[in-house]
């Protein structure tokens, strides 16, 4: 029980930030309830909000809602309560009937208990951008570069982790060995830590191109092989935005994608 | 890539026109007067993502292409759009124009109140162009925007793991809410990129759609007082943009997250839910009974669409329509001593019931 109460107030806290608007929110809710003559936006405001706070609030629901839902999104199930719809009717209300005090009050409570949407966000996954895909530039580059070299209109590539949850989003043309699900993994593929290193074992790549089907590997262009270059069957064939396009060319007739039909 | 006359029609034809003209069924179960036309465009859209749900999941199921989806979907809204000019049509033989629509809105409009809107359109446009300034690809769009990217480009829908593109098949909840195939639809039809579709002009649809509810909302609250709806709007347009107050608001994933499930979830389906509960609240108010036009049990069959569209999002969305609803609706019942309402609104709910009973096997 501990744990869903606990579960319940992450969620809200989560929710709420600083909770100066919840404050308001619960103030403006008791203002319409005790001014407002409607029964029915009395209703829909005031009554129909308290019993979704307290559903929310209630464990069975936060049960339910964790089991066969889903565990991390409780705080969605505060966006029924009309918050903003509630503050924007009592602050109509107040504006309407006493002009100066009611413009004064909205604006301090907007300026202070809010934050402008775009400030809010603090995620390191959200890029910047500067094309109309709006994705990151290198991206867009090196991906268009790997079309131009290759033949195919599938390309099969491997790529770091800052390309992983761009690429298929831009060109569901380009196959690769791992996705941006092995971030997170707790067993993350080899060839994904093969990439991720910092002095770069293309011998064991090489194994990893074949067993995968595997035609390109990009990596940053500051990464040094662990062997002098010209000792591995891979060539580089492009550098695009501070990244190198290597291609598997084995001249020894092992071929990238031997085993692609198996994949 | 450029913007071609041929795509601006193709994205007016599938977010204006099919909804607006296709509103006119169910918006007429719901009154046969004072309609306003964001009414009607409201119960369309709502219409139209039902039907899609409604045409994909089979169509995925059946291992048909997004062409053949896409054709399905376009000819059954072409039979709703018919069924409205008929609709229409008969309606105007029985009563006028001014009788039909609501167009009432601008009759006794003062200085004071073009001053106010005028502030809302410049807070709105703000609005917009700050959705679309923060638009950008999220890590977490990866799988959805690849799955409506594989699927536009490839035909085939829900073939590939989203991830890698390597053969795969999808878990049966990922089907039964198949709003990336919906983006996916778009892009195809319209000739422009999924990533265009999701981050350019969902945003400012989702928006302008947003906004058309705040008005609709505002009449009902405000009991068409009309010199308060501007002030309302204006309030509720800098309430979007100063909504930040954490980055797990409503106006935040409205704003920034707006093409995603997420988003449109917290940008127009929690208002329309509010917005359908509004007028049932209003309608079922001590007196009110006898004196709105609205049908209850128009209402309820537009629930029923609300829900089956609520679907196409996601479980999570569905799970919050039938909290919204049956919240009011018991309290209704109660109030009213009328226990009909909760039997009635158990048929509205099947579609919503149907999506988490998939989504749990």
């Amino acid at each position: 029980m501990a744990e869903i109460l606990n579960g319940i107030f992450t969620a809200y806290s989560q929710y709420s930030g600083s909770g100066v608007i919840m404050i308001i929110f619960f103030v403006g809710l008791v203002y319409i309830a005790v001014s407002e003559k409607n029964t029915g936006t009395r209703t829909i405001l005031v009554d129909v909000s308290a019993l979704l706070l307290l559903g929310i609030f209630l464990p069975p629901i936060y049960y339910i809602y964790t089991k066969f839902i889903n565990s991390e999104t409780y705080w969605q199930l505060f966006w029924m309560l009309p918050i903003g719809i509630g503050l924007g009717y009592v602050a109509s209300m107040l504006i309407r009937e006493h002009t100066v005090t009611g413009v004064t009050l909205v604006l301090v409570v907007l300026f202070f208990g809010g934050e402008f949407i775009s400030t809010s966000i603090e995620d390191d996954d959200l890029t910047n951008l500067s094309n109309v895909y709006r994705m990151p530039t290198e991206v867009v580059e090196v991906v268009d570069r790997l079309h131009d070299i290759s033949d195919e209109k599938v390309v099969h590539a491997a790529f770091t982790e800052e390309f992983l949850p761009y690429v298929r989003q831009y060109d569901a043309d380009i196959v690769m060995p791992y996705g941006y699900s092995v971030v997170d993994s707790d067993r993350p593929a080899e060839f994904y830590l093969l990439m991720s290193s910092e002095v770069v074992d293309f011998a064991k790549l090489e194994q990893k191109c074949i067993h995968t089907g595997t035609e390109y590997l990009v990596l940053p262009s500051d990464r040094k092989p662990k062997r002098p270059f010209g000792h591995y069957a891979f060539r580089r064939v492009a550098e695009v935005s501070g990244y190198s396009v290597y291609q598997y060319a084995p001249t020894d007739g092992k071929v990238a994608g031997a085993s692609r039909e198996g994949n | 890539m450029t913007l071609s006359p041929e795509t601006i029609v193709n994205l007016v034809i599938w977010l204006v026109i099919f909804p607006a003209v296709s509103g006119i069924v169910p918006s007429e179960l719901i009154k046969k007067r004072d309609k306003s036309l964001a009414e009607i465009y409201l119960c369309g859209l709502f219409l139209m993502f039902a039907v899609f749900e409604v045409c994909a999941v089979p169509c995925i199921l059946l291992h048909k292409s997004l062409v053949f989806l896409t054709v399905t979907v376009m000819m059954v809204m072409t039979v709703f759009c018919i069924a409205s000019v008929i609709v229409i049509t008969y309606a105007f033989a029985a009563r006028t124009i001014n009788v039909y629509f609501r167009l009432s809105s601008f009759v006794d409009f003062k200085a004071a109140d073009a001053a106010i809107w005028l502030v809302f359109g410049v807070v709105f446009a703000l609005q917009l162009f700050l959705s679309l300034f923060a638009a950008r690809s999220y890590a977490d769009d990866a799988a959805w925007i690849a799955d409506a990217v594989a699927a536009s480009s490839g035909g085939e829908m829900y073939v590939v793991y989203p991830f890698t593109g390597m053969p795969g098949g999808h878990l049966l909840r990922d089907i039964v809410s198949p709003y990336p195939m919906f983006v996916a639809m778009l892009s195809n039809v319209s000739g422009l990129h999924v990533l265009i579709i999701a981050h350019t002009v969902m945003p400012v649809f989702l928006g302008i759609v947003s906004c058309l509810m705040y008005k609709e909302i505002a009449i009902r609250l405000f009991e068409g007082n009309l010199r308060k709806i501007p002030v309302f709007m204006m309030i509720m347009s800098m309430i979007n943009l100063l909504g930040g107050y954490s980055e797990y608001t409503r106006e935040v994933f409205q704003g920034i997250f707006a093409e995603s499930s997420e988003g449109v979830t917290a940008g127009i389906f929690t208002l329309y839910a509010f917005l359908l509960l509004c007028t049932i609240s209003q309608c079922c108010s001590a007196g009110n009974e006898d004196t709105v036009p609205e049908s209850l049990n128009g209402l309820g069959a537009m629930l029923f669409i609300l829900n089956t569209a609520a679907a196409l999002i996601g479980t999570g969305t569905v799970f919050m329509m039938l909290f919204m609803e049956i919240v009011l609706i018991v309290l209704m019942a109660v109030r009213n001593k009328r226990p009909i309402m909760v039997l009635k609104w158990f048929f509205s709910a099947i579609p919503g019931v149907a999506c988490i009973m998939f989504y749990l096997t």
